[in-house]
C-alpha cells in the first residue's frame, strides 16, 4: 500500500499547481478506467462502469494542499509569500520548503532568539516571513524561482508510532490514495472519480467537476481534523486517529444528505467496520460546493482523522485507510443494488 | 576554493546529534579522524570528567615553543524529556536558547532506550481562534508526539532523555549548507580541518597547537570553564555570528559569503586580533569585523580568565537563523575560517605570542 501513498505524499501539489500529483495518478491508474479526461482548470475525471444500471456516482478526492505562492522577491534574492490555503503562520519559522518550477529547496528563516524582544510573545505573519534558497541577490533568485510560482513543505513520508504514517499533504493525498485503491480494484458501479484541484482554496474543482459530471449522488473522501492530542479528552478533539472512518453529520460548508449518512452507518454497523461522528462543526471540504451544484446533490464525506493537518508532518493510521477503502466500497454496491435511499 | 573534505567534515559532523551534556557522539567522529593523522597525535587524544576533548599536535622545531589553542563547541540546542502522559505524549523543556517560534511541527529523535521519530505537536489552524494564532505558547503547551501509547513509550522514553533535531545536512543553491546543530559544527569543522592540515606540517610549525573541542557551551560556556592545565600561551576560539537576514539591523550582522569576523571588544586580545587580520592580509583573504561591548557570547568569555589569563580571540563564522532548524552557512565563509587558523599558527612568531600574556617592566630609576 505503501508506495502510492508515499508518491502521492512527496509529490508537488499546491492549489493551482497540481500538475505532478495528477501525473502520478494517470501514471496509476490509465489501464484501469474505461475513460479519462482533465478540465478547464486541471481536475481528473475518471469514469467506470457508467454501462451499467444505477445511480450514477462521483467520487471527489483533491489533489491539492495546503502551500505558499511568491509574491516578491527582494533585492537580496529573499522570496516573500503568501500562504495558499489555511496554515497556522506559527508552525512556518524554520522550516524547509521546496518552491518553483525547478523544485528548488529552500529554508523558512526565523530571527534569533538573541535579537529579539525577549518579552514579546506575538506570532509573525507570514507576510514578515521569507524563504532563503541561498541566492545572493533577486537576479540570481529570478533564475530558480519565478513571482507567482508556488511552494510547499519538503517532507519526507515515512512510517511512524504504532500503525502510522507520516508525511505532508496526507490531507488529501490519502482520500486520492483510497480512489485510486477503489478505481484500480474496480467499482463495479457507474461511477466517476475525480481528482480535484484547489480544494483548500475554496472547493473551487470540485464545483465544476459537478457539474460536468452530473451525478444522482457524491461521496467525497478527505482527511479532517484529529485533536486527539495533546488531550484526548478534551471536547474539541474532534477525531480520534484509528478508530475509523469518519463520518460527518454538519460542517461549515454543508449539511450531509441524511438519508446517505443513515446508510453509511448501516452499512458500516453490518459490515462490523468501525466508525466514528466527525465532533465538530468546523472545517469543510469539495461537498460544500458539489452538494449545490446542478440544483443540489446528495452528498455525504467520509474522512481519515488526520493528525497535524495542514502542517509538514501529519499523521493517519493505516487501518483508518483500510476501513475506509472498505466502508465506501461498500457503501457504493449497495447503492447500485438498492438505489438511493428514499 | 572549497576543499571538499572539509563540506564532507562538516556534513557528517553535522549528521550526528549532540545536545548540550551529549557531546559523546561528535567528540568519537572527532577522535576517529584525529587517529588517521598517525600515532603520534592519536597518542595526545583525551577528554576530561565533562567530555572536553584535547589533542596535541606538537612542533618538530627545536627549542621550547609556545602553544595556540583552537577551541570550538561541539554541543547543540535541544530539548529534554520532562514527563510522559498517559496518551503518550511527551511533554518537553528546552536545552539551551531554543527559540519556541520554530518549534511548532518540528520533526525530533526522541534519545530514549532506542532512537524514536516524534513530532512537536500543534492544534488543527479549523479548530483555534484567531487571538490564539498570534500568540507564541508557553513552553508549557509544546509536547511531542510518538504515535505510540502511553504504556509504549513508558517502556522506551524516561524523563531527563534527551531530543534532538530530526533535519539532516542539504545544500542551497550558490554553496550554502543548511542544517540543524551548524552553530557549532561549523566551528568543530573549522578546527578538525585545520588540525588535519598542520598535523601534516609539523616540521614547519613555529608552535605547538592544541585542539580543544568543548561541551556545555550553550547551557552558559561551562565545559571551556575547566579548561586543562598546562595553560596555552593563547586561544583562538571559533563560533558562529549573526549572519545578515531581512527585518535585522545590518549593525548586529556580518554578511554572508565575505570570510569570518575577528571579533573585537573587551573579551579579545588586541594585539592578536592584530596578529590575525594581518595574516589574512597577507593572504588576500577576506575577514570582517564583529564587535561585542563585553562577553562575546562564547567560550572566549571563560578562556579569557582561565588559570593565569590567556591571550584570546574569536573568529566568527557567519551563520543565518541561529538556534533553529534551518542554520545556514556559506561554505566559503567555513573554508576561509579554517584557512586563517592553519595560516595563523603556520606564522605566528614565538616572541610575539609570549608577550602578548604581558611582559616585566623594569623598575622607574629616579
Amino acid at each position: 500500500m505503501n508506495l502510492l501513498l508515499e508518491r502521492l505524499s512527496n509529490a508537488f501539489g499546491p492549489s493551482g499547481s497540481e500538475e505532478a500529483v495528477r501525473a502520478i495518478l494517470i501514471e496509476e491508474l490509465a489501464s484501469s478506467w474505461d475513460q479519462a479526461r482533465t478540465d478547464s482548470m486541471g481536475n481528473l475525471i475518471v469514469s467506470q462502469g457508467l454501462d451499467r444500471s444505477g445511480p450514477r456516482g462521483l467520487i471527489a478526492a483533491h489533489m491539492d494542499e495546503v502551500g505558499f505562492i511568491v509574491d516578491s522577491i527582494d533585492e537580496n534574492g529573499f522570496l516573500r509569500f503568501k500562504t495558499l490555503g489555511g496554515i497556522d503562520a506559527r508552525i512556518l519559522p524554520s522550516k524547509r520548503v521546496v518552491v518553483g518550477l525547478h523544485n528548488t529547496l529552500g529554508v523558512i528563516g526565523a530571527t534569533p532568539n538573541h535579537l529579539l524582544d525577549k518579552e514579546d510573545e506575538r506570532a509573525q505573519s507570514s507576510d514578515d516571513l521569507y524563504i532563503d534558497i541561498g541566492a545572493r541577490s533577486r537576479s540570481q533568485a529570478l533564475e530558480l524561482v519565478g513571482i507567482g510560482e508556488a511552494g510547499t513543505f519538503h517532507t519526507e513520508f515515512g512510517s511512524v508510532g504504532t500503525g502510522l504514517v507520516k508525511g505532508k499533504a496526507l490531507d488529501d493525498r490519502a482520500g486520492c490514495f483510497i480512489a485510486a485503491q477503489l478505481v484500480k480494484a474496480g467499482v463495479g458501479v457507474p461511477v466517476d472519480v475525480a481528482f480535484t484541484v484547489q480544494e483548500e482554496v475554496g472547493l473551487r474543482g470540485a464545483a465544476i467537476a459537478a457539474s460536468q459530471t452530473r451525478p444522482d449522488f457524491a461521496v467525497v473522501l478527505e482527511a479532517t481534523t484529529c485533536a486527539d492530542r495533546p488531550d484526548p479528552d478534551a471536547a474539541g478533539h474532534s477525531t480520534y486517529l484509528g478508530a475509523g472512518p469518519v463520518i460527518t453529520f454538519q460542517d461549515a460548508t454543508s449539511v450531509p444528505t441524511r438519508t446517505l449518512v443513515d446508510l453509511l452507518v448501516e452499512t458500516a454497523r453490518e459490515r462490523q467496520i468501525p466508525f466514528q461522528w466527525k465532533e465538530t462543526t468546523l472545517g469543510g471540504n469539495d461537498a460544500g460546493s458539489i452538494h449545490l451544484a446542478n440544483g443540489g446533490i446528495p452528498t455525504v464525506s467520509v474522512s481519515l482523522p488526520c493528525r497535524y493537518i495542514h502542517t509538514p508532518c501529519s499523521f493517519l493510521a493505516r487501518s483508518d485507510i483500510e476501513h475506509t477503502i472498505e466502508l465506501v466500497q461498500a457503501f457504493l454496491t449497495r447503492i447500485s443494488m438498492e438505489g438511493l435511499p428514499r | 576554493m572549497v576543499d571538499p573534505n572539509l563540506v564532507d567534515l562538516l556534513t557528517q559532523l553535522a549528521r550526528v546529534p549532540a545536545v548540550s551534556g551529549r557531546e559523546e557522539g561528535v567528540a568519537s567522529m572527532i577522535a576517529v579522524h584525529l587517529r588517521a593523522c598517525g600515532e603520534e597525535i592519536h597518542q595526545t587524544i583525551r577528554t576530561d570528567a565533562l567530555g572536553n576533548l584535547y589533542a596535541t599536535i606538537t612542533s618538530e622545531r627545536s627549542g621550547p615553543r609556545p602553544t595556540f589553542l583552537l577551541s570550538a563547541h561541539m554541543d547543540t540546542i535541544g530539548l529534554v524529556v520532562r514527563q510522559i502522559e498517559e496518551s503518550g505524549i511527551i511533554r518537553v523543556l528546552p536545552v539551551g536558547g531554543v527559540n519556541r517560534r520554530t518549534l511548532m511541527a518540528q520533526e525530533v529523535w526522541i534519545h530514549g532506550r532506542e532512537r524514536l521519530f516524534g513530532v512537536v505537536g500543534t492544534t488543527p489552524p479549523h479548530l483555534t481562534t484567531p487571538a490564539e494564532r498570534k500568540q507564541i505558547p508557553p513552553w508549557e503547551a509544546f509536547f511531542v508526539d510518538t504515535g505510540m501509547s502511553g504504556n509504549d513509550v513508558a517502556q522506551q522514553v524516561r524523563p531527563g532523555d534527551w531530543i534532538s533535531f530530526a533535519a539532516l545536512p542539504t545544500s542551497l543553491s550558490e554553496g550554502r549548507l543548511t542544517s540543524p546543530g551548524l552553530d557549532n559544527r561549523a566551528g568543530v569543522a573549522s578546527v578538525l580541518w585545520s588540525g588535519l592540515q598542520l598535523a601534516k606540517s609539523r616540521r614547519a610549525l613555529p608552535v605547538n597547537v592544541i585542539l580543544h573541542f568543548t561541551v556545555q557551551e550553550e547551557l552558559g560556556t561551562r565545559g571551556a570553564s575547566a579548561l586543562a592545565e598546562p595553560a596555552p600561551d593563547a586561544a583562538i576560539v571559533v563560533d558562529v555570528g549573526f549572519g545578515e537576514m531581512p527585518d535585522v539591523p545590518g549593525r548586529d550582522t556580518i554578511q554572508m559569503g565575505r570570510g569570518p569576523a575577528l571579533t573585537a571588544g573587551p573579551n579579545i586580545h588586541k594585539e592578536m586580533r592584530r596578529f590575525l587580520a594581518g595574516v589574512a592580509e597577507r593572504h588576500e583573504a577576506p575577514v570582517q569585523d564583529e564587535v561585542m561591548a563585553g562577553s562575546s557570547g562564547t567560550d572566549a568569555w571563560e578562556i579569557q580568565i582561565a588559570h593565569q589569563g590567556i591571550p584570546t580571540s574569536v573568529v566568527s563564522i557567519p551563520l543565518r537563523y541561529m538556534h533553529s532548524t534551518v542554520e545556514t552557512v556559506d561554505l566559503e565563509d567555513v573554508q576561509l575560517a579554517a584557512n586563517l587558523l592553519v595560516a595563523a599558527c603556520l606564522e605566528a612568531n614565538p616572541d610575539d605570542v609570549r608577550r602578548w600574556s604581558g611582559e616585566s617592566v623594569a623598575r622607574a630609576i629616579k
